[in-house]
């Protein structure tokens, strides 16, 4: 479950879904812990990406001035 | 005469074209701040009025789109203008933009052009449009040097990033602000590659100072960019007609950078908490999982000991006498030896019979 080249969102909601599995009728025991493990290793990635994402702001240099 | 050789004799045509010249050179732009008096517009185009002070009184000149505040005589305003001689009027300054001065005027002003531009509709709930949910272009519109943009940037670095940030850097406040600030939003609505949305940020200040986000030309561009608006001017108790015109209104720079974008601490803390309920959710699974189990067990038990019952109960059922005499075999009770009563029974009666012979077989 790599999630190179995956935005953000796209990676919370790969997570919800992880999580919901839980929830529903599909549960099953045998292969909980891979999707725990799974969904813990979704969230580190995401923890990384917000903290290390970075804007880049430019000051536009056209003056705004009368001409 | 003396004089004659520094005379410079003119027509009167030369003369106020050296007289237009010379306040040219040496007032390109001057701004007059004094109380509007006689004001009034002819032909639904131009616009006349005085201002004047304590000792002097000057006229001004101009068209109707140069006023872009609602005026009335006793305003104080300040007025950009050039000063011209004229060759048919005489001296006034020629408008180029007019901007009431001091609390009073500015609140009245406020007052008729809210009115006015309410009634055509321009601040409407339904013109409102949502702002993108995560935007990645934004172009921003401030003064670089204000402490309000400064404020937004900071926010906005905190709470989120990988965003472009375009910035148009203009007056935020004066009477050439509104121009300015017009230009940045043509700029950003006709840019190749547009912004998601357009921010207009400044700091609080005085009346005075915000009053340049009353102006109508502003307010009607920020209602018609094609590209939603956050507006963001001033404390959370001021109020433009710029804000009531943006499709979304921001208490000051800081709170419009909190409506632009979530908090990443937020989301973080979010993802972790959804992880962390996968353990409980787990754990009630498998409780759930192994109480099944263990009632699936118990029931196979019932099950093996109900057959084991019935398989008896049939067993028992063959060794029963009455059975075996349905079948039609007889019981014999008594002495088997010659010359002794026995007692035969049978399914339907009961024999008493002598035994008459006794053999080996």
């Amino acid at each position: 479950m790599s999630g190179k080249g995956k935005t953000i969102e796209q990676k919370m909601q790969e997570l919800r879904e992880l999580a919901g599995w839980f929830e529903s009728d599909d549960f099953e025991l045998g292969s909980a812990s891979a999707r725990f493990e799974a969904a813990a290793k979704l969230a580190r990635e995401i923890e990384h990406d917000l903290s290390e994402m970075e804007n880049t702001v430019t000051v536009l240099k056209q003056s705004f001035e009368q001409s | 005469m003396e004089n004659e050789k520094t005379e410079i004799r003119l027509s009167v045509t030369d003369f106020v074209g050296l007289v237009n010249q010379t306040f040219e050179y040496a007032m390109p732009g001057v701004v007059i701040v004094g109380e509007v008096s006689g004001y009034n517009v002819r032909q639904g185009k131009w616009v006349r009025f005085k201002l004047k002070d304590e000792q002097s009184a000057v006229d001004f000149f101009g068209s109707v789109y140069q006023i872009r505040q609602p005026l009335e005589d006793g305003m104080m305003v300040a007025v950009l203008g050039r000063p011209r001689l004229s060759d048919k009027w005489g001296f006034s300054v020629s408008i180029q933009s007019v901007q009431p001065v001091g609390q009073g005027s500015i609140k009245r002003s406020f007052e008729l052009l809210l009115r006015k531009l309410d009634a055509e509709g321009l601040f409407d709930e339904a013109r409102k449009r949502p702002l993108p949910e995560l935007p990645t272009r934004i172009g921003v519109i401030s003064s670089t040097q204000a402490a309000g943009y400064a404020d937004f940037v900071k926010i906005l670095n905190g709470r989120w990033g990988g965003m472009q940030v375009e910035v148009a850097h203009t007056l935020v406040q004066g009477i050439n602000a509104p121009g300015q600030i017009i230009r940045a939003l043509d700029h950003f609505n006709q840019a190749g590659e547009p912004p998601e949305v357009i921010v207009i940020v400044r700091g609080g200040g005085d009346p005075d100072d915000l009053a340049a986000f009353n102006d109508e030309a502003l307010v009607r561009a920020i209602a018609a960019s094609r590209i939603p608006t956050l507006v963001g001017i001033g404390h959370e108790i001021d109020t433009t007609l710029a804000d009531l015109a943006a499709d979304v209104r921001a208490a000051t720079p800081s709170n419009a950078a909190q409506l632009l974008v979530p908090d990443r601490r937020e989301l973080i803390e979010r993802s972790r908490g959804i992880v962390l309920g996968l353990v409980p959710a787990m754990r009630s699974r498998e409780t759930a999982d192994l109480k099944e189990r263990s009632a699936a067990s118990i029931a196979e038990r019932i099950r093996v000991l109900k057959d084991e019952v019935t398989q008896t109960a049939r067993l028992l059922r063959q060794y029963d006498p009455q059975t075996v005499l349905a079948r039609g075999y007889a019981l014999v009770r008594g002495d088997p030896s010659v010359g002794a009563m026995i007692e035969i029974e049978r399914k339907e009666d009961i024999i008493e019979a002598e035994v008459r012979d006794v053999r080996k077989r």
